[in-house]
């Protein structure tokens, strides 16, 4: 132990650890989930720390938050917090970032009957720290409830404690004095910092979890005030009419892209999701955009037969099969999109290489050709060396790329080659006419020059003398 | 057997000076970055320039004396090695200028004990030059111990005489400390 103060032993250490279970007990009216906690056992856990006196700090876990972080819809490794400073330089964990870990819930140290609520029990032969009632409102925390569904009622939760002092014995750390300051939900497939620590539903084993969610769907459904403007009395003619925006089904698919419209009730659409979930969304008055954040998941059931031989059959069974087929067609289609994808990137790659190769044939076949027919013709016409200047551009030397025979073989080399045999054959042909024009036309100017033996004479007159 | 074999802090009679090593490096890394955390205390927050000096200079020596530390192990092939200093919480280390000084001292006997220790391990006939260079640092240690008492003392001195020029009679005390270690 350091004789300093130093910032970490100021600052007590913190600890993340779970080795706990959660369970429902129950869903009151108000959608509120009452839930029970294993948190803390007695000995070494798995991270190699013993916290002592548990016995002695049971008002250690109460009072409590209970949290979790949501990252991209999902819950998360829930131990999300930044750093920062304050104006003083001094730092905290500040929990306000979109991906910090939020508070859920709250652990009471009183029952309403005035009971403890923290208490010790022997699970297994080991004694545990647990709490009887922990209060998670469900409205505020939808996507932990989807969570904690579709992870089949079981997830990992953590404690976090602050260790003030401690001691290391061997490869053990002795947690003397600390404080816990909250139970946090991890998200389905993060595994905890201790492992062990898992979060169940009650009813997870059985029916009975799937009847509360009905219930609660239920309840859902009954306080769901209805849209006062939804309908309003004419005062004028005294008959009533809807002033609401009639909605039709076939209206509300470009609406939700990403749902199945399965129905249209006054302002309330019937929706089924990717996933096989049914969902209602209720429309504002006049209004014409959808807020997806208020497409609210529900319960449904399909009853087949009548009277007490009716079985009722919730809706996401009955779609379980399709849905699997659909998931599975999905996944299909998206390896084959991907390979398609990558076949193609391959090919425009393939393509891109192609005209390459054949933009450089062009232009050495231009420059070659050129070359050779310049030599050729040496003394018999002085070529221009930037005759062919104009069949090397990018976007001449493009065309030639792309030109291919009858066969569908490449020819654009052959093309340009013959160009530029063109080009320097009318070059050679004109300085030819040139010259001979030259000599056809002359004048000597000097055969009016007094006393020019020459002069008078044509140039017919020299070849016959000569 | 190879060089490395045998001078190393794995094996015996080495194995049993490694921890004693480790905390004299420690003491002087500790000492370097809590006295650095301790010349800006004097310099921002009690304005004594010339003190702030003193102790930036016993920073630095510190690393040097970390440096002698490392040629005497090097002396027996043996690897120095670099704990870790954690950041020291000044609000609650420094809080006056009379914890500054009882701050320093405290942390020049925490050298003291590191070598105490490491002179115990090395004071036998096998380790003799290492305890010998050892009891060297201790007594440059306890030289400049000694200097950072009578600064306080004079601080104490100046302080109990009251008045608005005690600070800056201080650091002028201060300034003659440095003159005389330059011209050295």
């Amino acid at each position: 132990m350091s004789k300093f103060k130093t910032v970490s032993e100021s600052n007590p250490a913190r600890r993340v650890f779970s080795d706990g279970l959660l369970k429902v007990n129950s869903v009151d009216k108000d959608k509120n989930y009452k839930v029970s906690l294993m948190l803390l056992s007695e000995g070494r856990n798995r991270n190699g720390w013993v916290y002592e006196n548990i016995a002695a700090n049971l008002s250690q876990f109460v009072n409590i938050p209970l949290l979790y972080s949501v990252i991209d819809g999902k819950v998360a490794n829930s131990h999300d917090f930044e750093m920062k400073k304050d104006k003083n330089g001094e730092t905290y964990a500040s929990f306000i970032g979109a991906e910090s870990e939020h508070i859920a819930g709250w652990i009471v140290d009183k029952l309403p009957n005035g009971e403890p609520n923290a208490y010790l029990a022997t699970i297994d032969g080991k004694q545990w720290v647990c709490v009887k009632e922990a209060f998670l409102p469900a409205f505020y925390n939808k996507e932990f409830i989807d969570e904690l569904e579709s992870n089949g009622g079981q997830m990992s939760i953590s404690i976090e404690t602050l260790v003030y002092k401690n001691r290391v014995e061997g490869d053990t750390e002795y947690e003397e004095n600390w404080k816990c300051v909250g139970v946090t939900i991890l998200g389905h497939g993060v595994a905890p910092a201790v492992a062990g620590a898992n979060i169940r539903k009650l009813s997870a084993r059985g029916e009975a979890f799937r009847e509360i969610k009905m219930r609660a769907a239920s309840y859902y459904e009954q306080e769901t005030p209805i849209e006062p403007q939804t309908q309003k009395q004419n005062s004028k003619k005294g008959e009533a009419r809807t002033m609401a925006k009639v909605r039709k089904l076939a209206d509300m698919r470009d609406l939700f892209p990403n749902h199945s419209v399965l129905g249209v009730n006054g302002q309330t659409v019937a929706l089924l999701d990717e996933k096989g979930r049914t969902c209602v969304y209720t429309f504002r008055e006049n209004e014409d955009t959808v807020v997806t954040e208020q497409i609210v998941e529900v319960a449904a059931n399909s009853v087949f037969g009548e009277g007490d031989n009716a079985v009722s059959v919730p809706v996401e069974q009955l779609v379980g099969t399709v849905q699997a087929r659909l998931d599975a067609t999905k996944a299909a289609l998206d390896k084959a999109t991907k390979e398609n994808t990558d076949l193609t990137a391959k090919i425009n790659a393939m393509t891109e290489a192609e005209k390459k190769r054949r933009e450089k044939l062009v232009r050495d076949a231009v420059k070659s050709e050129f070359a050779e027919n310049r030599e050729c013709f040496k003394g018999e016409a002085d070529i221009d060396e930037h005759l062919c200047d104009e069949l090397l551009t990018d976007e001449r030397v493009c065309k030639y790329a792309e030109m291919v025979d009858s066969d569908g073989n490449f020819c654009g080399d052959e093309r340009a080659r013959a160009d530029v045999n063109d080009k320097c054959n009318k070059a050679v042909r004109e300085a030819k006419k040139e010259r001979q024009a030259k000599n056809n036309s002359h004048f000597d100017w000097g055969t009016i020059v007094e006393g020019n033996p020459e002069a008078g004479k044509t140039s017919i007159d020299k070849i016959l003398e000569d | 057997m190879k060089l490395k074999e045998k001078y190393n802090f794995d094996v015996e009679p080495f194995k049993g000076l490694r921890d004693a090593a480790r905390a004299v490096s420690k003491a002087y890394l500790d000492g370097n970055r809590f006295l650095d955390a301790a010349k800006e205390y004097v310099y921002i927050e009690q304005s004594l320039k010339f003190c702030s000096e003193i102790v930036h200079r016993q920073a630095h020596k510190f690393l040097q004396l970390l440096d002698n530390v490392g040629d005497m192990l090097h002396e027996n092939h043996l690897m120095q090695e670099y704990p870790a200093t954690e950041e020291l919480s000044w609000r609650e280390e420094l809080k006056d200028m009379d914890g500054v000084f009882e701050f320093i001292t405290r942390v020049l006997e925490n050298v003291q004990e590191a070598l105490e220790a490491f002179h115990a391990a090395t004071d036998n006939a096998q380790f003799r030059a290492m305890a010998l260079f050892t009891e060297e640092l201790m007594l440059t240690n306890s030289r400049d111990r000694t200097k950072f008492l009578e600064m306080w003392a004079i601080y104490d001195q100046l302080n109990e005489q009251g008045g608005a020029g005690s600070p800056t009679s201080f650091d002028s005390y201060c300034k003659k400390i440095l003159d005389e270690e330059n011209d050295v």
